[in-house]
Formats: structure tokens, sequence, C-alpha cells
């Protein structure tokens, strides 16, 4: 049991991706040449093992079809352990590594590192940072000790600190406020089921008002539009989870649906997503689905799901070809990435690192 | 005067063992020294299955502190330790993994409801009179039918109160103290009162600061930073009391109380770039237990066995910012009683009954208070002449499960097997075979069945099916050879409806199952040789040496017939002493090869081999009735950097000095 609470603490799978490709503005620290994403490449994280210190990096250039297994810079000083979240914002790319409790930032063009950003608190107890988003020129971090802190792009340090709710999950930014989901993970009263947010002008939130949600609130992610996607995961046992949306502008939440209540991205007007509905004997009903926001349907987007061998772990995708990515794990040995085209069917598989969860393309 | 000594002590080592339990293997008579000798360094050569032992001379010649330290010493044992006193440590036999081990303190087995791991590290070896290992099952028939029910067996004997005839009572006290500030005084009182009745006491404290300095290497990259285990602090006490009696019926009484608590830090995984380590647990445990046993005309012996446990555990998870408190409560009520029949003097049968209760409560929220009755028969057979042995045995297993909530009630029955042989073909040739075949079933723990996040109350009891066959060799080259023996056993183990515990969704949501197929494949070898260069110098010399091969052969698995995680296809041990007229000297070394952390065999997933070497000096003098002994150690000489678990660092060099006082 106390296995399992501590993997409940440190073990949330991460799926926040690439908020800021469609949500994002240019800040004070502009990408130095246009960048068209998915012309590029994309990187892998791998979480890694829970106490292992293996998470990693995967490069797949798309130019050279060449897979790099571990990024530059990593074979010299390593990410740590639990890789958690990772966004590409201007011309760098963060990284939150979770039990290590630091953010990583690389250098885009050269892909060497830049920083390792400890995230402790003055005690030296460690924050954790958990999911990650950015606006105007700054990244916004959630951290596991109830906080949510906000880091300079220009000068890669910390400066702003604000107190949220109980091991606060996912986060997403949408004007001038920040959102972020408390959820009550592994506090002594269960998981919780609100949202705070924050005002962005101010850093300061708007406690004690919270916007009550389903419970055990998870990723978040803003449609650029005033709509705050998210997916809450219930109790893992009586009660399920399932997917919301919040109104920004007057904080109402709406039901949508019983999937997806872990990983999802939003691409033009779809939220694409994979789920995972067990059983006691283990035998895992696992879905693709591609909802419809505005006419709330939802269809398959893989034909091909008998080439995933083992349980999705992760989602991407490539808003320059189109093509989906799809990460799967058996949680101990290294995973694979299977890439679907537009039409669902499987072009290509690469061997990653341990519990490959995030892409982020560029 | 050193010959009467070393005498007393193997014929007290004798009653011992035959007061307990051992009635039908030990022959006790009086015997020449030498005969006695051969005995007892060489059970394994009658034995039906492979058998070791460590005496408590033995114990002290490789520097030990704890008996999972003493284990490592062992062929065919895989000790998975977390490094530090107060790291946990398990054994697996064979690589069955720990659940299989069944840990016999004083004739009972100890239990454990929650997770069916035996920390090794809580028994330390002050009043630890010798150490038995037994692969399979031994050929002892008259005792508890729970001994026997698993894999194998570690039997440890703690000094008995019986004091050597021309002794009213003694008083043993030792202090050793080491690196990072351990501390370790201990006493023990022996006393007989008339000649039928006596009782001992002992006492101990074990401190340790714990944080000993360690290379932290940055996976494969150059990088490293020199770290502390901080946290690592244990405080232990224990309390022991024995008595024993024997009435005029001819029945003797053994009783036994045993205490334990402990408080210690857990440092936890080493995490990059995060020192932080803030866990606790702190660690109780009671329990009684008494032994009957009594002869009926010539036939038949009986015995009967009771005891009672208690045991809690209070675990703080701690992140820095967040506390959590964890209680965990155990008891247990065991009566045992078992019958021999004595058809002829090689031809004997057993029957034992064990009925078991216990339970298990915490403060989880999702607590349900398990509780299991277990009903264990055990019929069995034995036809022993001296150079033919043949033990068979059959188990049967009644498991009544309850919980207070919810209504799972889960029963079931299951039988299991097991057959010995062991011969001498050639009279005049000191060489034995022996082949035995067991089955066993590892029942689902509390946790696998209950706690886990999706409970899984379906769990079926894991099986495991052993086969071993080998041979021993035990002679003699003249004066300068008095001892040697070597023995080679290979064995097959075939594991199904394993265990595990699989995330089902994610790593948060996971359940645990019947998953998978293991096949063990492997060979022990073992030898033990003394020389004597001359009336003062003597030599002893103990090597080990473990192949094995262990296969994932579940059906559909990518990794089918590839070596599973944490098992060195090479292990082995190794012992040479050196007693002298000034002192005796020991160096030890245990040696463990290359393994992997998962079955992907990736560069970032290999641990590598490492050796641990020790020494030690001791020297005893004796002065009047009162005997000092002394002794100087060094513990990983080398300073090897090393770890048994992955990213769990043991520790390097360190010293100790010891001091124990007899009267």
């Amino acid at each position: 049991m106390k296995k399992a609470t501590e993997l409940l603490k440190k073990g949330w799978l991460c799926l926040w991706i690439t908020s800021c490709l469609t949500s994002c503005e240019t800040g004070p620290e502009p990408a130095t040449e246009p960048v068209l994403p998915g012309n590029h490449g994309v990187f892998i994280l791998n979480q890694g093992r829970y106490n292992a210190n293996n998470a990693s990096i995967s490069y797949y250039n798309f130019e050279t079809g060449e897979l790099q297994l571990d990024m530059i810079g990593t074979d010299t000083e390593p990410l740590g352990s639990l890789g958690q979240d990772m966004l590409i914002y201007g011309s760098k790319l963060y990284v939150t590594v979770s039990s290590s409790s630091n953010i990583r930032v690389f250098d885009l063009n050269s892909h060497r590192p830049l920083k390792r950003i400890d995230v402790f608190d003055d005690n030296a107890i460690p924050r954790k940072p958990r999911y990650l988003t950015s606006y105007n020129g700054n990244i916004y971090a959630s951290c596991s000790d109830g906080h949510a802190i906000r880091l300079d792009t220009a000068s890669l340090t910390i400066n702003g600190i604000v107190a949220v709710g109980e091991y606060p999950e996912g986060i997403a930014a949408y004007n001038e406020k920040l959102y972020v989901a408390n959820s009550g993970g592994e506090s002594e009263d269960g998981p919780h089921n609100t949202v705070s947010v924050i005002d962005l002008l101010t850093f300061k939130s708007e406690e004690p008002n919270r916007i009550t949600v389903g419970l055990n609130p998870y990723i978040l992610r803003s449609d650029g539009l005033g709509s705050i996607y998210l997916t809450y995961q219930g109790d893992f046992a009586a009660i399920s989870g399932g997917f919301q949306k919040i109104n920004t502008s007057d904080y109402s939440v709406q039901y949508l649906a019983s999937s997806p209540k872990q990983d999802f991205i939003i691409e033009n007007g779809f939220a694409y997503y994979f789920d995972v509905v067990y059983t006691l004997e283990s035998t895992t009903d696992i879905t693709y689905g591609k909802y419809d926001l505005n006419g709330k349907t939802v269809s398959s987007f893989i034909s091909d799901t008998g080439a995933i061998k083992n349980i999705p772990y992760g989602i991407g995708i490539n808003s320059y070809t189109k093509d989906f990515y799809i990460a799967d794990s058996d949680w101990t040995n290294p995973g694979k990435v299977y890439i679907f085209n537009s039409e669902g069917k499987k072009i290509n598989e690469l061997n990653v690192g341990i519990n490959p969860c995030k892409f982020a393309f560029y | 005067m050193e010959n009467r000594i070393l005498l007393i002590f193997f014929c007290w080592t004798l009653v011992l063992q035959s007061s307990f339990a051992q009635e039908d293997t030990v022959k006790v008579r009086p015997l020449k020294e030498v005969e006695i000798r051969k005995t007892l360094s060489s059970p394994s050569y009658l034995s039906t299955a492979p058998t070791q032992t460590l005496s408590s001379e033995k114990l002290k010649k490789i520097s030990v502190l704890q008996v999972s330290d003493a284990l490592k010493y062992f062929p065919g044992i895989q000790v998975k330790d977390y490094g530090g006193v107060g790291g946990l440590k398990t054994v697996s036999i064979r690589s069955l993994g720990a659940n299989y081990t069944a840990v016999v303190y004083d004739g009972l087995t100890v239990s454990d409801y929650q997770s069916g791991q035996i920390d090794l590290g809580r028994f330390s070896l002050d009043n630890v009179e010798q150490i038995n290992l037994y692969i399979g099952e031994n050929d002892i028939i008259f005792q508890p039918a729970r001994n026997q029910a698993l894999g194998g067996a570690i039997y440890i004997t703690t000094q008995s109160s019986k004091l050597p005839a021309n002794k009213k009572r003694e008083i043993k006290a030792s202090l050793q103290a080491g690196s990072w500030k351990m501390l370790n005084p201990t006493l023990l009182f022996r006393q007989t009162i008339g000649p039928t009745l006596s009782w001992n006491i002992s006492g101990e404290y074990l401190n340790t600061e714990g944080n000993y300095p360690f290379i932290l290497t940055y996976g494969q990259s150059n990088l490293r930073s020199k770290e502390k285990r901080n946290n690592s602090d244990v405080r232990n006490w224990k309390w022991e009391t024995n008595g024993s009696g024997q009435f005029k019926n001819g029945g003797k009484l053994l009783f036994k109380t045993y205490y334990f608590h402990s408080n210690r830090g857990l440092p936890g995984a080493v995490i990059y770039y995060n020192p932080y380590s803030g866990e606790r647990m702190s660690e109780q445990n009671i329990f009684s237990q008494a032994h009957y046993t009594q002869s009926f005309h010539d036939r038949f012996d009986f015995q009967a066995n009771a005891k009672f446990n208690y045991s809690s555990v209070d675990y703080l998870a701690d992140q820095g910012f967040s506390k959590q408190r964890y209680l965990y409560y155990q008891k247990e009520f065991y009566l045992s009683a078992a019958l021999l029949y004595k058809q002829s003097k090689s031809l004997s049968f057993s029957f034992a009954n064990d009925g078991i209760y216990g339970d298990f409560s915490s403060n989880l929220p999702n607590g349900v208070f398990p509780s299991r009755i277990h009903w264990i028969s055990a019929l069995a057979g034995k036809y022993e002449k001296s150079n033919f042995t043949l033990t068979v045995r059959m188990l049967n297993q009644w498991v009544f499960e309850r919980l207070r909530i919810g209504q799972a009630d889960k029963n079931f029955r299951r039988l299991s097997p097991y057959l010995g042989l062991s011969i001498q073909p050639l009279h005049n040739l000191p060489v034995r075979l022996r082949a035995f075949y067991k089955n066993t079933y590892r029942l689902p723990t509390f946790a696998d069945r209950y706690y886990s996040s999706v409970p899984n109350p379906n769990l079926k009891p894991e099986n495991a099916n052993q086969y071993n066959l080998g041979f021993s060799i035990v002679s003699a080259f003249g004066e300068r050879i008095p001892y040697i023996s070597f023995s080679a056993d290979a064995y097959y183990n075939k594991v199904k409806n394993k265990i595990v515990a699989r995330p089902l969704n994610s790593m948060v949501i996971w359940s645990v199952q019947n998953f998978g197929k293991v096949d063990v494949r492997g060979i022990d070898l073992d030898l033990k040789m003394q020389m004597a260069l001359n009336d003062r110098f003597s030599v002893e010399i103990n090597g080990d040496y473990t192949y094995q091969n262990v296969q994932d052969k579940t059906p559909q698995s990518e990794y089918y017939g590839q070596h599973l995680p944490y098992t060195p296809r090479h292990t082995g041990s190794g012992l040479i002493s050196f007693k002298m007229p000034w002192a005796d000297c020991n160096y030890h070394w245990i040696y463990s090869g290359e393994r992997y952390d998962n079955q992907s065999k990736q560069p970032s997933s290999w641990m590598k081999s490492y050796a641990e070497h020790g020494i030690s000096l001791t020297k005893t003098l004796a002065w009047s009735r009162y005997r000092w002994n002394f002794s100087a150690e060094c513990l990983n000489l080398s300073n090897e950097q090393y770890e048994v678990v992955k990213n769990y660092p043991m520790p390097g060099r360190s010293f100790r000095l010891g001091v124990k006082f007899i009267y």
C-alpha cells in the first residue's frame, strides 16, 4: 500500500501537450527564427520509472529520419527521476522533472542544455514541479507542494510563487488568468474537486473562490477561444472520471463525456485522446477517440489500433503533417512510439526510452 | 582445555538441536570429537535436500551484525539489501522470491500478513547459536507443519538456557562500536535452577547514525558527486527470555518471549538533484511461544506448540510539504501438534497439524480488516539407513479468509507433495547422491489481495515446482586435512501463476494479478576444507558458487526466454580463517556478477558486478573463570561502491571494534 500511495503521489502521467502552440503569444523572448511546428522533428519525453533516475528525452529528426535516444547534454548531466511535462516556448524547450524537483531548459536550435533550475523552498524542501504552460513571456508550473510558480523565460529564474490547493496537477492560461487543477491527490481527505484561478497581472489567486469541477481534476487545456477543457480521474473505484469544460467568462462548468479521463490534445476543434478502461482481471479495454468540441460527437482517428502493443501512455499530433503519435508502455521496459498518418494508418514505429509520455514538435 | 571447550560446545549444540524438534535426525550419543564435528558441519551430507549451517563460531569469523549478512555466505541465496543497518533485507532462495522463504525462529515460523516477506535485518546475531538454511525441505519430519510449507527455510536457533554441567550461572556482556556512530551493547544471563530447570534473559541495544558517505554516479555520465546517506539512523531494542524445564514424566517444556522495538529513518532511493529524505518507521514486535515434547512408550513422540504474535508499524510518509502517518497492526494465534511413530530404528511416520489465526488492520481509508484461518496438515514418512534416506511428505493447506468490511469470503485448499532421496551407492566411497521434488504454494498476502489500488480478491496462490539433483563428498586426507567436503547441486524451478503487481492504465492504477511463468535453472557448488599445519596453526576454507539462469516464460511476452531483472548469473562467496596462537584472522568476501534492473538490457539498466571483502581479527583471553574476547573488523576493505537494489547505495569501508566478556 505504501507503494500505491507513493505512486499516487508521484506517478501521475503527463499529457499537457504543447499548449503554447495554439494559445501562447510572443513574449519578451521571441524566437530567433520563425518556428514551423512539426517541420524539424519531435522531442519525446520518457518519464522513466519511479525512483529510478532514468527519465530521458529522445529526439526524432524528420529531416534525416534519425532517432537520437538521449538528448545532447543529458549524457553529461542526466535528467533525473520522473520526467513529467515538456513544452516548447520561443527558442527553448522546458521540461519538468518531478522527483528530482527541477525544470530543465534546452536550446531549441543546438539542442544543448541551458540551465537546470532547482525548485526548492526556503527550507530546502522540494516543491516537485508537475505541469507546464506558457503565457506572455513566462512559463508557469504547478508544484506538488501546493503552489504555482512563474519562470521568466529571459533570465530563466523563478520570479513569482502563489499558493493554490493541494497536489495541483494540470495548468492552463487564458486571458490574463491561470487555471490550476487541485487534484487533492494524496492529501489526507482524499481527492479534491476544485480549480484555482490566479490573476496573472498581479500573480495573486482569487482564493477562497475556486471553481468546482469533477473529482480529482487532472489535465487542463485551453482551446484559445475562451474555454478550458479538463479531465478528471475520480477515485479509481466507485466514482469514475470524465471530461468537462470551464467557461472562462463566468466560470460555469459543463460535463461533456465520460472519456477522456486522462490524456488528450486539442487540435482544430477536436480533442484527440486515448482511454483505458481497466477491469479486475486486467483485460484493458483501450479506445482511441476524436471528440468534436462543437458537435459533441465521438469518432475514431486510428484504424490500425492493433499495431499498439502495450498500454498507451502518451499522445501527440504533428500540426504540420497531421500525423498522430501514440506512445505505449509496459511500465518497466523501454516503450515504443507509433506514428499514424492522418488516415489512421501506421507509418512508423520508434523504440524510445522508458514510459514515453510527452511529445513536443518544432 | 581447548578440546574440552570444543567438545562441550558441540555437545551443547547437539542438546540444543535435539531439544527442539529435531530428535529424529541427530543421534545423541557420546562421540569422539571428530565424529561430532562431521555430523554437525556436514548435515547436508545425509540430507535429501541441500542444507547449510553457520555455527556461532563461524558467524564470528564473517563479521556479521545481522542475520541477513550471514545468509550472503550461503549458495543459492539472494539477499535483497537496501543498504545500511536499517535498510530492508529480504532473502530469496534460488530466485523464487522472498515470499517463498520461511523464517523459523527457535522452532516456530515468523509471519507477516501484510507483505509475506520477513525483514532479516532485524534479527541480530548476538545470541544466535546457529543458522541453518534448508532448500526444499529438511528431513526432520517431527516438527510443526508450517515450517516446511514454503520453498525453503532459514532456521535461527538462539542460545539455549541450558548451561554446561559444571556451571550454575553465566553472564555474557559485549560491546561493539563502529563507523557512523554505531554502538551495540548486549547482555545475556543464564542460570540453572536445580537439575531440571533453567532460564536466560538477553537484551540488546543498537544505535547508529548510519549516514555513510557514497559517491553518486549520475547514470552513465561522467558526473559524480559526494553524498551522504542521510536519514539512515537506527535505534533498536531487543529483549528475549527463555525457560526450559523437564517434568517427571519425561516431558520437556521450552518457553520464550521476544520483544523488539525499532525506530529508524528510511532514506529511500537516491534521487538525482534532490537530497531530501524524511520518511520514518517505528516498529514493534512481541511474541511468546511454548514448546512441549514427550515420549510415550518407545514408539510414540508427541509435541505441542503455541505462539502469540503482535506487531505494529508506524510509518511516516514525508515529502517535506506533507506528512502522513500510516499505522499497521497484525496479530497471530498459532497452535500446532505433531505425533511421531517409530516403526523401527530406520522407519518412522509423523502427522503434524497447525491451526493459525491471523489478522491485519490499519488506519488506511480503504482498509477492509482481513483475517485468515490457515489450517496446515502434514503427513510424512521417513526411511533412514546409514547409506540411504527417503523422505515423503504430503502437505495440505486450507485457507479461510474473512473481511470485516465487504464480504469476500475466500476459501481454498491446496495439496503439495515432497519427495526426497539420498543414497550412498558404494559403501567405501564417501559420495552421496541426492534428489528432491517439491511442490509449494505461495499464498497471496493481504497486501497482494486487498490493498492494491484495484484490489483483486480472486488472486490465486502462486505455485512453484522445485527439482534438485546433486551429490556430496565428505572425506579427510591424513592429519593435514582432517576434513574436506564438496557438494554440487543442479536445480530447476518452475513458477506459474506468479503474483505480480501490474499497472493497469498508468503507474498510479495497478492491481496484483496471477501473471506470468518463470523458469529457474541453476547450479550450486560448495566447498569446505580444514587444514592443520601443525598443532598450533590451522586453516579453514569455505567457498560457494552459484550459477543461475532465470527466464521469463510468460506466453506472448515480448521478453520471452530472457533473463529476469536482478538475477545475476554468477554469485559466490568465500571465507579463509587462520587459527594462530596469538590471534585468529579471517578473510571473507562475497561476489555478485553483473545484472540488469529490467529486461531490456539497455546500458542504462545495467548494474555492475561487485565484490565485497572483509577482514577480522579476534583474540580470546582467559583468566581464572573470566574470558575476554576482543575483535577488530574491517568491512568492505576495498571501499567498493556498489548497489544491490538500484539507487540504494551500500556502505563503503567501515570499522568495528568489539569486546566480549564471559563469566
